[in-house]
């Protein structure tokens, strides 16, 4: 077990590394420098370039220096702390994401439990009454969860809230809240706002994750361990959930992996339809406006969050499969 | 003896069905797929469509008509107030002004009867990009409208441009898919032929890249696309951009098929046989899995759909005057617009109904991928 | 012909079941007649496809869902005295449920994927203490040492939170036989039990079986495709054929005196150790498809004995040709059975 823990925490290491990479390509796609950048940006708006806060970023991050001396600055200074300075809002980056990731984190867990709530009971039924009206239908709702693109039912959603409901959905906070400090008045208050975003995000997730299940225990079902367990006598409902539903169960946690970049990509564009404020509205004004520390820190840190999720996938599985466990 | 010949009787009869080439025994499978078969009729006929987008469009996409703003959907009609009549019509468009809010609005008026016109002369353009012609397969007197579809803020017309708009959109995830195709196909193969080392590495490589979130990836990318670039260089950087990462699907596709088909006897008897490797792989080892490999392709564009999709919508993928279906939604960003004009949301009705199609083809395709 | 049904445990008489797939009706018993004498061993006999496994799935209702019992009777004996035919029982009522483990146990082929690799040996053995025999933990627990003990398990009490997939495959056969016993069932059916181990466990697992039911004095059916398997093993010998009984007998007679053809071609496919080398022969053809049913005895079209017309045209009745044996073959008919056609 412990060998295996190991084994996944290294194994990340160089994925790790991988995505500060290509996040440092990204801030160094748009075309010049930051520098020239910046400069003509406050040129443009009027401002007086101080010579000597363009030597200090020149120092910082190495700017004149080639491409691996400015990765390595970059980076050193990630694992210290310091994300590079968003000229677009004037302050240094690691004062604007750690909020918005925060909630961005809340938004996908929370579809992400959402999807599996929703996912398991119905993979199990559309298994176990398999071609049944009900299946059919589930299947049938499950393609068109996939095939909708979730701004159309973060759209639909606020449309048919808003004609027929009066209200305004959007955002992640009343507006008495959006500015104050944090206080389980404010908490209570994202957790009203939350469900919104939560089913909106989850639903495309939960398509998938249907079928995987009802797969699964279709496959499982057919196994002769099944067949024991009914030898023994016992009740039907408690045989399934006891055998089949446990071990297809496996599988289905296992698909976390590649749950969470959907989650935080679907995440992304819904925040912007919804105005929640999570990392994609900002991600995507930091894109159009070229602010590409800003940029660059929200792209590292999201596929950093997807990592460490895929971990904490690896340690589920090893704890309801004794096979990963005794490997 | 009568045993006997009963028994080749039989033979020759079941060899008949054994000796089905394998496209024969897939098609059959698929046949049977009764919703799979509807659905590519369905993408087929679409695709018809875009073929001939100019002529089943009534409009020209970009053709303003400032009177005709947020004008709503009318609706084909036959049965008039006279009765019915066999002639396909709509009602005319009356404007109004609310006297509170002075926002303008449309309703039909059934007092107008605008009939429809088949083949009628409209806008002029070139049928296949080759043929100069103003015909348009239905208009309306010049002096009427029709919409469809309603209009948008310019008061173009929505069915025009989601026509039009369809051929950027069906087209993108299939130069998407074969972009990614030939790079999922290469590197799959490599991984899958060479094994060992070679394997460990485009693997971890891939499950790098699958771990990345790829919406925030398409959206760095692509918002670094310079603005000035036109419409269609734009278009395939987008695709290019997606398949950065749609390869991975495929190639691993690719990689289970070849490595365990690798070592089969035919494979095995090229090798001896002193085949090179390159041709062992595309003359041997792609044809026998063909098939997984469209089953995959299709399966894969309305990912590539969805994505452009997406971008466009935020702005960051295609952007006009080129005419996408992400690009039309865009125009249904904000509340105020939707409620005020929710036809603009057709669009992605659209989407849902292409990828929906796609979906259950390709599902399909899969089942009949593998026929025995 | 039949015995009373008091020395009989289980007595199945004239068991129908088809299949009813999307393809057809598939008849996959066609009439099946056997019993279980008290504290006996039966064998039943046949190549894959014949049924066996089916009828024995009939018994304990465990049929996939497109299954049907259509017709016949299976009589079982309850530990109260009490007769009960158990086609009349739903297959997920609580009555069955009793019985099914409770009375009669069953051992099955694959003992890797018959058992849940996620679950321990103790918590898949002791269900079947809790369920029949209502201990508490406590006494579940000593007497899954004791049982994987009775097996053969060496260092129980240690290997009792281990996981299936922690054991060999013939320490796997020897839970499932613990997992079996545990209940105190009074009918053990075992389907195959050493078809996927070595040859050398097989031999082993066998005698434990046999020294099981002869220390409990279980009433044992043994399924097996090898009719050398049962020679040590049991007292009656059921052969089957696509779905029918063909010939059934005490064992030794099955050996030295076999009447159907179709038990002479299972015999001549034996490999012998002793005596003198015969050659050894298989059985022409397979098994027919359910599809394709040849008219008449269904064996008729591989039958080295074939007698002419009445073979492809009537199928045989079975006749008591010596005490506790019977046959089913035109070979023994007194007289022609052409005129009982309908």
């Amino acid at each position: 077990m412990l060998q295996y823990l190991v084994n996944r925490v290294l194994m990340i290491i160089p994925t790790l590394i991988v995505i500060s990479m290509i996040s440092f390509v990204i801030i160094q796609l748009p075309p010049g420098d930051y520098l020239t950048t910046y400069m003509t940006r406050l040129q443009q708006s009027g401002y007086t370039v101080d010579q000597s806060e363009i030597d200090a970023l020149n120092r910082r991050y190495g700017l004149d220096r080639p491409i691996h001396v400015q990765y390595y600055r970059w980076i050193t200074g990630v694992l210290r702390g310091d994300f590079g300075y968003s000229f677009d809002w004037q302050r240094p980056v690691n004062q604007l994401i750690w909020e918005r990731l925060a909630l961005t984190l809340a938004v996908t867990t929370a579809s992400l439990f959402f999807s599996w709530v929703i996912a398991f009971p119905i993979g199990v039924y559309s298994a176990v009454k398999q071609y049944s009206p009900g299946d059919y239908f589930f299947t049938f709702l499950g393609f068109l969860g996939l095939a909708t693109p979730n701004f159309m039912i973060a759209l639909l959603l606020m449309y048919v809230a808003y004609r027929y409901l009066g209200w305004s959905v959007g955002g992640l906070f009343s507006p008495e809240y959006m500015a104050a400090d944090w206080s389980m008045g404010k908490v209570i208050d994202l957790l009203k706002h939350l469900w919104i975003p939560m089913v909106v995000v989850g639903t495309a997730g939960t398509a998938g994750l249907i079928r995987v299940m009802r797969n699964n225990l279709l496959d499982e079902l057919s196994k002769p361990y099944v067949l024991t367990a009914k030898s023994k006598g016992l009740k039907q409902v408690y045989m399934l959930f006891k055998y089949p539903v446990r071990l297809a169960i496996i599988p289905f946690i296992s698909t976390v992996g590649w749950q969470l970049p959907n989650l935080i990509s679907g995440a992304t564009i819904v925040a912007v339809v919804l105005s929640l404020p999570t990392a994609g509205p900002l991600l995507l004004r930091a894109l159009l406006s070229q602010d590409m520390y800003l940029a660059g820190s929200f792209v590292l840190l999201l596929a950093s969050l997807t990592c460490i999720g895929t971990l904490i996938s690896d340690v589920l599985l090893a704890l309801v499969d004794p096979r990963i466990r005794y490997e | 003896m009568f045993k006997r010949s009963r028994d080749t009787g039989r033979d020759s009869q079941e060899s008949r069905i054994y000796y089905a080439s394998q496209s024969q025994l897939i098609w059959r499978k698929f046949v049977k797929h009764k919703l799979a078969v509807f659905s590519g009729l369905v993408i087929l006929f679409m695709y018809l469509v875009v073929i001939f987008a100019e002529f089943v469009a009534p409009y020209n996409p970009n053709q303003r008509n400032t009177y005709y703003r947020y004008a709503r959907p009318q609706i084909i009609r036959f049965v008039s107030e006279d009765g019915f009549q066999f002639r396909p019509f709509v009602y005319g468009l009356e404007r109004e002004m609310d006297p509170v809010t002075l926002r303008r609005s449309f309703h039909e008026d059934p007092s107008q009867v605008v009939p429809l016109q088949f083949f009628v002369r409209g806008h002029e353009y070139k049928l296949l990009g080759l043929i100069p012609t103003d015909r348009h397969l239905f208009g309306v007197e010049d002096d009427q409208v029709v919409y469809l579809f309603g209009s948008d803020d310019l008061g173009r017309c929505v069915f025009s441009r989601i026509v039009l708009g369809a051929r950027i959109s069906m087209t993108i995830g299939l130069v998407g898919v074969f972009l990614s195709f030939v790079l999922g196909l290469f590197f799959g193969g490599l991984s899958g032929y060479y094994g060992g080392i070679v394997d460990k590495v485009i693997g971890r490589i891939m499950e790098i890249l699958r771990s990345f979130p790829q919406i925030p990836l398409w959206m760095a990318l692509s918002a670094a696309l310079p603005d000035h670039w036109p419409i269609i260089r734009t278009y395939f950087a987008i695709t290019l951009i997606l398949s950065v990462i749609g390869w991975t699907d495929l190639a691993r596709v690719a990689r289970g098929k070849i490595y365990s088909l690798k070592n089969e006897d035919f494979v095995v008897a090229a090798r001896l046989a002193g085949t090179s490797e390159p041709r062992i792989i595309l003359e041997h080892l792609v044809p026998s899995f063909m098939s997984h490999i469209i089953a995959a392709i299709t399966l894969a564009i309305p990912g590539m759909i969805l994505a452009e999709t997406s971008l466009s919508f935020l702005g960051i993928g295609l952007r006009p005057p080129a005419i996408s279906w992400g690009v039309l939604l865009q125009a249904a960003q904000n509340i105020h617009t939707i409620v005020l004009a929710p036809w603009l949301m057709l669009p992605g009705v659209f989407v849902i109904i292409f990828v929906l199609a796609f979906n259950f083809l390709g599902d399909g395709l899969r089942n009949a991928a593998d026929p025995y | 012909m039949t015995e009373t049904a008091s020395t009989n445990i289980i007595d199945v008489r004239d068991l129908q079941v088809s299949f009813f797939t999307d393809s057809g009706v598939v008849r996959a018993l066609n009439g099946v007649d056997f019993a279980i004498p008290h504290g006996k061993a039966v064998g039943v006999v046949g190549e894959s496809g014949c049924g066996k496994t089916v009828t024995s799935y009939a018994v304990l209702q465990l049929l996939a869902k497109t299954a049907k019992i259509t017709q016949g009777t299976i009589h079982f004996e309850k530990r109260d005295g009490s007769l009960v035919d158990l086609t009349q029982y739903k297959p997920d009522s609580s009555e069955m449920r009793r019985i099914r483990g409770g009375e009669i146990s069953m051992i099955f082929q694959e003992p890797m994927s018959s058992l849940s690799p996620v679950h321990t040996v103790y918590n898949q053995i002791a269900e079947n203490l809790f369920l029949h025999k209502g201990m508490n933990e406590k006494q579940a627990r000593e007497r899954t040492v004791e049982l994987l003990r009775l097996v053969g398990i060496s260092k129980a009490a240690e290997r009792l939170d281990e996981y299936t997939f922690q054991f060999s495959g013939g320490m796997r056969q020897r839970v499932m036989i613990a997992m079996a016993l545990a209940p105190e069932p009074r009918v053990l059916i075992a389907d195959e039990p050493t078809t996927a181990l070595d040859v050398t466990i097989q031999a082993q697992v066998l005698k434990l079986i046999k020294q099981m039911q002869e220390e409990f004095s279980l009433s044992l059916m043994l399924i097996t495709h090898d009719l050398g398997v049962v020679a040590h093993m049991v007292d009656q010998v059921y052969v089957m054929y696509r779905g029918r009984v063909v010939e059934d007998a005490p064992v030794m007679e099955v050996f030295y005196n076999p009447l159907h053809p179709y038990t002479r071609g299972l015999l001549n496919s034996i490999p012998k150790l002793r005596g003198p080398r015969g050659k050894v022969t298989s059985i022409p053809g397979t098994v027919p498809d359910s599809y394709n049913l040849p008219s008449g005895c269904l064996f008729h079209p591989r039958c080295s004995e074939f007698i002419g017309e009445i073979c492809r045209r009537d199928v045989p009745e079975t006749r008591e040709v010596g005490p506790n044996h019977r046959v089913s073959c035109f070979l023994y008919n007194e007289e022609p059975a052409g005129h009982e056609e309908v």
